[in-house]
Formats: C-alpha cells, sequence, structure tokens
C-alpha cells in the first residue's frame, strides 16, 4: 500500500431520500497519507457521504473501492473488517461497564463478528489478550488512565467523545471517518479533540476523513478539503485554495450565514 | 358477476379504508401502534347494538352516535392512558394491548361472549338486468366513502386539520399554528376511533357482534397500512382500495382465506422490496 | 452481591417450583404447576427477542408450529418422542432462519406488525391445510411422552420433565448471556450502528436470537402437545404470544428469571378462578396498565431493587 495507490476511491456516487438526491454523484479519491476535510452548509450531504461509505446506507449507483476492493454494497459490518472505522457522538454502549472495557471490547468484537465466531474459543481468546493490550496502550494515547476504571457513562461529554475515537482505533482502522468530533466541545476540549486527531494521523498513521462545522479547526487540521453543496462537490483542494474559492464562499459562508 | 365482485370490492376497500385511515393517523401522529383500534371497531358495533337493540333507537340515528361514542372513549384513553408514553413505542404498544384486553373483557362480562345481531335495516336488492347489487352493501360502502371524504376534508381544507398535518411534522410548527398539541393529540386519537367505530356500526348489520370481532378488524388495518406505509394517510387509501379489490376479487372466485393469505403474500413482497411501504418514510 | 442472591433466588424458585407440588401430590397442583412452565418457556422466547429491543408477535406461531410437528411425528411417523421433542424446536428454528433475514430487515414498529402477519400465516395455514393439520378441529389422540422407552403418563412425571427442561433453558440462557453473546447482545440493544461499525454483523446476530427463540417457543408447544393430547389452532394465535409477553413485564422483562415469575403469578389465574374469566381479562389489562407506569421493572425488578438496597447498607 503506498501512497500512490488511491487508498479511497470513490465514484459517481448517488443517494436520494424520496425525492431528495441528498448525494448527487460524487467523485473523489483520497490519497494515503493524510487528514481530509469534508465540509458544506447544514443538509449538504456529509452524513450521508460518511453513511454510504460506512455500509450504514447502500447507494443507488456509483462504486466505492478501498485499497483496491470495491466496497459498495458491503454490509457495514463488513466494511468495519475491511478497516474503515468510523466514530460516533457517544460511544457508551454497555451499561455499568468501565472505560478500559468499552475499548476492549471495541478491540474484540470484530473477533466475534459473526454467531459462528463464538465457537472458535481459541482464536477469541487470543483476539482478547491482544484487545486488553491494546486498551492499556490506548488509554495512554487518549489521555483517558485517570478515568480507565469509572464507568464509562459517568465521563463528561468530551470525555465520551475522546472515548468514541478510541472506540473506533481499537479495531485498528486505516481510515478513520469522523463526523463532527468538536460538535458540542468547549474550546478546551475542542483543541484536545484537534491534538488527539493530529496524532492519530501523524503518530499512528492513520488517515482521516473528517465532517466538521468548525472551519477553523478544518482549516488548521486538514490538508485537504472537499466542500459539497446540495449533494454535489463544488471545491476540492488545500485549504488555502478552497478558502479562496468563489462557490465555496459564496454557497457554504453564503448558506451558514443565512442559517 | 363481474359488477358485483366490483361492488364487493368497492365495499371492502371502503371499510378498509376507515380502518387504516384511523389507525395510521395515530400512528403518524403519535407514533402509536394502536393494538386496541379494532376494539374502538368493537365498541361501534356494540354502542349501535345497545342503541337499536334494547333503546329502540333508529339504525340511522345509531351510527354517528356509535361513531361518537367510539371516539369519546378515544379521547378518555389517549388522556388517561397513553399520554405519559408519547415518544416510547414499545410503551404505548403493551399499552395498547393492555387497553385490548380491558375493552374486551368489559364487554364479556357486560354482553357475554355470545354473539348477537342486529336487525337489517336495509334490504332487497337493486337489479339491472341480471346484475344483481344488495342494498345493503351499497349503502356501506357509499356511506363509508362519503365518510372518507368527510375526512379527507377535514384534514386537508380546516384548520385543524392543517395543524394535524402540522403535528406529524413537528409539534413546534404546531405550535405556531396556536395549537397545543395538549388539545391536538386526544383530538387526533379521537378522530382515528370515530373512523374505527364508523366502521363498526356501518358493518353490524353485515356481520354478528361478539367480543373477538377487533381482531379481525386489527388485521384488516394491519396489512393495509404496512402496505401504505406507516402514518401515512394517501398511502392507506390506496392500499386499501388495491388490498379490497384482491380481497374481493379472491374471495369471489376461491376462498375468504385465500385472500387474507395472498394479501399477506402481496404485503409481505412488496415490504421486501420496500421495507417501509409504498408511501413511507424511510 | 445482587448477583449471588438473584442466583440464589433462582434457583430456590425452581427447586420450590418443582417440589411443592410434589410433595402436596394432588393434581391439581400438578397440573398448574405444569402450565405454568409451559407458558413460562414460551415466555422465554419473547424475552429472548425483547433482550435485542424487539417484540415478536409470532412467538405463539413457533409454538403452534412445535406443537403440530410434534403430535404429527409422534402420532403418525411413528417417530420416538426424543427426536420428535428436538424437532418441534429445530422445525419452527429453521423457519425463523430462513423469514429472519426477511423480516429482521426491519426494525421495531415495522418488525412487530410484520411478525403478527406471520403469526396469523401460520395460524392460518393449520386452520386451511385441513388434510395435514386437522382444521379447526385440531389434532387429538397424541400420545404422551416417552423419555427411554418410559411413558411420562402420570402428571408428576410430566412435571419433571417440564422443569428440568425449563431449568436447562433458562441455564442455558443464562450461561450464553454471561459470556459474549450476551455483550454483542446488550450492544444491538443499545446501540447497533455503533456495534456494526466495530465489525459485528448485526442481522446475523438477530437472526440467531429470533432462530433460538423459535427453538424454546417450539419446545413449549411439544410440551403442550404432550400434556393436553389435543391441539388446535387458536390456541396458538396473537392472544397467546400477548399473554407471554405480559408475563414479562409483570415479571420484570429485564430479568431471565422475570418471564418465569410472571407464569408463577399469573399462569395458574384462569385454572383457579374459571368462572371469573371475563373480571380476570379486565384485571390482567389494569394490572398491565399500573405495571406499566408504576413499576416498568416488573415485579422481580421490585424485589430486586430491594435486595440490592439491603445489600448496600
Ligand atoms: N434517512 C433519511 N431520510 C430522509 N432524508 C434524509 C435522510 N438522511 C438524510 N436525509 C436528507 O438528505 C440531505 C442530506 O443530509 P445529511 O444528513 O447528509 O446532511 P449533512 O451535510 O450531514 O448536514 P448536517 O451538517 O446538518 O449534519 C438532507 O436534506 C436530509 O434531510
Ligand atoms: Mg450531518
Amino acid at each position: 500500500m503506498t501512497s500512490a495507490v488511491s487508498q479511497l476511491s470513490v465514484r459517481d456516487l448517488l443517494r436520494s431520500f424520496g425525492g431528495i438526491i441528498a448525494v448527487n454523484n460524487i467523485s473523489f479519491d483520497l490519497a494515503a497519507g493524510h487528514i481530509t476535510g469534508l465540509i458544506g452548509p447544514n443538509g449538504a450531504g456529509k452524513t450521508t457521504v460518511f453513511n454510504l461509505l460506512a455500509g450504514s446506507l447502500v447507494p443507488d449507483s456509483g462504486t466505492v473501492q478501498f485499497e483496491g476492493q470495491p466496497i459498495n454494497g458491503l454490509s457495514a459490518s463488513t466494511i468495519a473488517r475491511r478497516g474503515i472505522a468510523r466514530c460516533f457522538q457517544s460511544a457508551t454502549v454497555f451499561r455499568n461497564v468501565t472505560v478500559r472495557e468499552h475499548i476492549v471490547r471495541a478491540g474484540y468484537l470484530k473477533a466475534i463478528g459473526r454467531p459462528v465466531d463464538l465457537l472458535r474459543r481459541r482464536r477469541l481468546a487470543d483476539h482478547k489478550k491482544a484487545a486488553r493490550d491494546r486498551a492499556e496502550e490506548l488509554l495512554d494515547f487518549l489521555d483517558l488512565r485517570h478515568a480507565a476504571d469509572r464507568d464509562a457513562a459517568t465521563l463528561a461529554y468530551g470525555h465520551q467523545k475522546i472515548l468514541g475515537v478510541g472506540m473506533a482505533l481499537a479495531t485498528q482502522p486505516r481510515l478513520l471517518l469522523a463526523d463532527e468530533p468538536a460538535a458540542g466541545l468547549n474550546p478546551v476540549e475542542t483543541t484536545e479533540m484537534t491534538e488527539l486527531l493530529r496524532r492519530v494521523r501523524y503518530d499512528r498513521g492513520i488517515d482521516i476523513l473528517l465532517v466538521e462545522h468548525d472551519l477553523r479547526l478544518v482549516m488548521k487540521l486538514c490538508d485537504r478539503i472537499i466542500a459539497l453543496n446540495a449533494g454535489a462537490v463544488i471545491a476540492d483542494g488545500p485549504p488555502d485554495v478552497v478558502r479562496n474559492d468563489e462557490a465555496f464562499i459564496t454557497a457554504y459562508l453564503g448558506a451558514d450565514h443565512a442559517s | 358477476m363481474l359488477v358485483q365482485t366490483l361492488v364487493i370490492a368497492a365495499t371492502s376497500s371502503a371499510y378498509m379504508m376507515l380502518l387504516a385511515l384511523g389507525f395510521t393517523l395515530i400512528f403518524g401522529l403519535m407514533r402509536i401502534v394502536n393494538f386496541a383500534h379494532g376494539e374502538f371497531v368493537m365498541l361501534g358495533a356494540y354502542a349501535v347494538y345497545v342503541l337499536t337493540v334494547p333503546c329502540g333507537l333508529n339504525y340511522f340515528v345509531a351510527i354517528p352516535l356509535a361513531g361518537l361514542f367510539a371516539g369519546l372513549c378515544g379521547v378518555v384513553a389517549e388522556r388517561l392512558i397513553f399520554r405519559p408514553f408519547l415518544g416510547d413505542e414499545l410503551g404505548a404498544m403493551i399499552t395498547s394491548l393492555a387497553l385490548a384486553i380491558i375493552l374486551q373483557g368489559a364487554v364479556m362480562i357486560v354482553f357475554t361472549v355470545d354473539q348477537l345481531s342486529v336487525p337489517r335495516p336495509i334490504s332487497g336488492v337493486l337489479h339491472f338486468g341480471s346484475i344483481y347489487l344488495p342494498n345493503d352493501q351499497i349503502f356501506v360502502a357509499g356511506s363509508s366513502f362519503l365518510v372518507v371524504i368527510a375526512f379527507h376534508f377535514l384534514v386537508h381544507h380546516t384548520r385543524l386539520g392543517l395543524a394535524l398535518r402540522a403535528v406529524a411534522q413537528d409539534t413546534e410548527i404546531a405550535r405556531a399554528y396556536g395549537m397545543a398539541p395538549s388539545v391536538i393529540l386526544p383530538l387526533a386519537f379521537g378522530i382515528g376511533c370515530v373512523l374505527a367505530g364508523l366502521a363498526g356500526a356501518l358493518t353490524v348489520p353485515l356481520y354478528a357482534v361478539n367480543p373477538f370481532m377487533g381482531e379481525a378488524a386489527l388485521l384488516k388495518a394491519f396489512i393495509v397500512v404496512v402496505l401504505g406505509g406507516l402514518g401515512s394517510l394517501p398511502g392507506a387509501m390506496i392500499a386499501a382500495v388495491i388490498l379490497g379489490t384482491t380481497d374481493a376479487v379472491i374471495s369471489v372466485w376461491f376462498s375468504a382465506t385465500m385472500a387474507t393469505l395472498v394479501s399477506f403474500v402481496l404485503v409481505v413482497i412488496i415490504l421486501i422490496v420496500k421495507p417501509s411501504g409504498l408511501w413511507g418514510r424511510a | 452481591m445482587i448477583r449471588r442472591w438473584s442466583f440464589v433466588f433462582s434457583v430456590a424458585t425452581l427447586i420450590g417450583y418443582l417440589l411443592i407440588p410434589l410433595l402436596i401430590n394432588q393434581i391439581f397442583y400438578t397440573h398448574l404447576a405444569i402450565l405454568i412452565g409451559i407458558h413460562a418457556i414460551l415466555a422465554v422466547s419473547v424475552y429472548l427477542m425483547l433482550k435485542i429491543g424487539q417484540l415478536s408477535l409470532a412467538q405463539a406461531g413457533f409454538m403452534g408450529i412445535g406443537a403440530y410437528a410434534s403430535a404429527l411425528l409422534t402420532r403418525d411417523a411413528g417417530v420416538p418422542f426424543e427426536l420428535a421433542f428436538f424437532l418441534a424446536g429445530a422445525i419452527p428454528a429453521l423457519i425463523a432462519g430462513v423469514v429472519g433475514p426477511l423480516l429482521m430487515r426491519t426494525k421495531g414498529v415495522h418488525f412487530v406488525l410484520l411478525t403478527f402477519a406471520f403469526g396469523e400465516v401460520i395460524v392460518l395455514i393449520f386452520v386451511e391445510w385441513t388434510s395435514l393439520f386437522g382444521g379447526n378441529n385440531g389434532i387429538s389422540a397424541i400420545p404422551p411422552a416417552s423419555i427411554l422407552g418410559l411413558q411420562l403418563i402420570a402428571p408428576s412425571s410430566f412435571l419433571i420433565l417440564t422443569a428440568i427442561l425449563l431449568s436447562i433453558i433458562l441455564l442455558c440462557c443464562h450461561v450464553a448471556f454471561a459470556g459474549d453473546l450476551g455483550v454483542v447482545v446488550e450492544g444491538l440493544e443499545r446501540n447497533e450502528a455503533l456495534q456494526s461499525s466495530l465489525g459485528v454483523n448485526a442481522l446475523a446476530y438477530r437472526c440467531l436470537i429470533f432462530s433460538g427463540s423459535a427453538f424454546i417457543a417450539g419446545l413449549s408447544g411439544s410440551l403442550y402437545a404432550h400434556y393436553l393430547s389435543f391441539i388446535s389452532p387458536e390456541a396458538f394465535g396473537f392472544w397467546t404470544t400477548v399473554n407471554a409477553l405480559i408475563l414479562n413485564v409483570i415479571g420484570g422483562a429485564q430479568f431471565l428469571m422475570g418471564p418465569f415469575l410472571g407464569a408463577l403469578l399469573l399462569a395458574p389465574l384462569p385454572e383457579i378462578f374459571r368462572e371469573w374469566v371475563h373480571y380476570q381479562r379486565v384485571l390482567y389489562g389494569v394490572a398491565l396498565l399500573l405495571l406499566m407506569r408504576g413499576l416498568p421493572q416488573g415485579f422481580l425488578g421490585l424485589i430486586l431493587s430491594r435486595l440490592g438496597g439491603r445489600g448496600n447498607r
């Protein structure tokens, strides 16, 4: 997997809901080794693109390739096992379960992805052990060790979102889809999240596709930006170029001011 | 034979529309799957029985009264029973099951489980040449369609209807129209139950009355609404026509059970292709 | 602390359930206990689906498939009871496994409605396919259960079979949910999207649970058929599933013992107060309403919270 091969390749992706075309023939390639920002006003279709990439939605037409393999039409769990992870707003799934255990479980659940896997006890035991080790390392990486033994549901909102990123990382992805990771965070937490994402990219070598309304964060973090409006790509390039793109300014900032 | 089949199809479509419109209205607005819907049909039927047989009232006067009675019961049920479960689909569903059981039990206590019947107020047949059309079926079909038209008018041409449609979209918008959901929701529930009660009242002379009659009505409402898309009024009307016609044709040429089975299969196939139903929102 | 208490409580209840009727040694109490057991097993099958956050109204239909399969296999095909009993679980499980991927594409309300319709179809088939299922008259002269050549004709011996089976089912569910399956299932109920994004094939697991619940429902049907030696379609309709659901809600649908406790409390009522059946319906309904509002965790929730409170002190 060299950086010359495009890691994710999206071709003519189309998805509509009833009469609304949420994603209208979008194409882009992501080369390995980047943080890419996907921005656009409310309802532009960003979350829909994520859902299509992650397999939560099936496209009406178009193809998605990940590392040279077609993944469109595959189920969310299969895509996850292929190496695309997604971080959720709130990741506290299990009742009365600690932060550490959340990360451990996120790390080995793919080893019991299908019911038959439950029978392969040895393999599962190995995966669990590896997940435990990884969880310890991740607790340090996320700076959550101080909360490791707390019930995850009692975490502050900012830490819950960090846990969400941590659980996604526990699956050992090669591409991370982050939908508004900084939404609802205060400035301090936003800075922490920004730093965390930067370290995900540069210390761990995981590529990121990022949806975020906080444009400052996006401009600071991303080395490429794809701007959507009404389901179509209206600008694509390095932050400096997109920032001054006319279509982008009118569509995005115009709509943003209006709302 | 063809014309008779058509009349049966029209009767059965109209009856299904009455059943399904109320059911889907209640779901669309409150996300309550009302398992007691069939029991409101039963209430309408028993009301007609009480008003005409022991009280000796004219059947045609009894029909609207029965509808109103069912509606009133609906308003009370919404206020007393369903209110705390707004937004809790499973809770509301179980609650509606409880209500169904209570209504069934109450009817059994008062009227026993025996079949009751109401004398046919309309008899005779119309015939054109070789075609015979039973008057009572024409009456059921005609008045059901009138009720559906009235309901349609209510929803699309009155302030209340506007508010109803607004609540289905967003409670905040409804507030902007100056109608609080706390007024609209019981009203809507009541209207749904009026339709159910009328369905029961109109068909009393055709079928016998018993405490278990709700289940068949509920089943009809279910498949129509699932086919049309839960919560969709136009979906319910079109699905009622589709299913009513299939039902009539197959009942006439084969058997009633065959008709039910075919409707099920039809619904299942459509749902596999489009899980949210023909007109449903995802 | 609560865990140990609830385990002791569960085992004690099960032993009491088996021993008390045997000690009293009156047919009526044994009869009640057998009915409780059969209802409890059906209620466990509903519980399994509630565990993944879905309500299936087809469970009584699966029970019916098990009952008819077991009855016909032993009576007409000469299959030994042990095998027929297993098939009574396996056949509905297989059917659920086949229709599962179709029905399970939907969730929540749509799933409830589809399973409702599916259950009605099953009953309709029993009614209509008279040559095989005997129509509304049902099937009679079903041979009694027999294990290793030993005919379980005496109610007390049938009660022992029922109690052992119930215990095995409860134990299996307990062990399964205490392990990795429990982790997946909790995730499915709480946040399926996230669970999928972690690599879990949610649909496959939901189908597994659906199939397992049909298996258990089928077993309860077999017990029912061989105990009464007579079955007819209306026993497997919508309201039978609803009753099983009520047992869950009243016992406490959060707990594995909930359905059993619900059955202990409610299943004897219709037998004891035969003349009051109609009042009972109203009472059931009112109890259900009040519990939904006042005690959403059921009676077991109440007991456990008491025990928990004492444990803390
Ligand atoms: N499940 C759905 N059913 C119907 N319409 C949908 C659905 N999901 C999205 N849409 C519609 O598709 C369009 C794009 O929505 P999407 O959520 O992708 O936008 P977004 O860019 O993520 O917006 P936001 O910034 O508000 O998160 C919107 O018009 C939305 O209403
Ligand atoms: Mg979004």
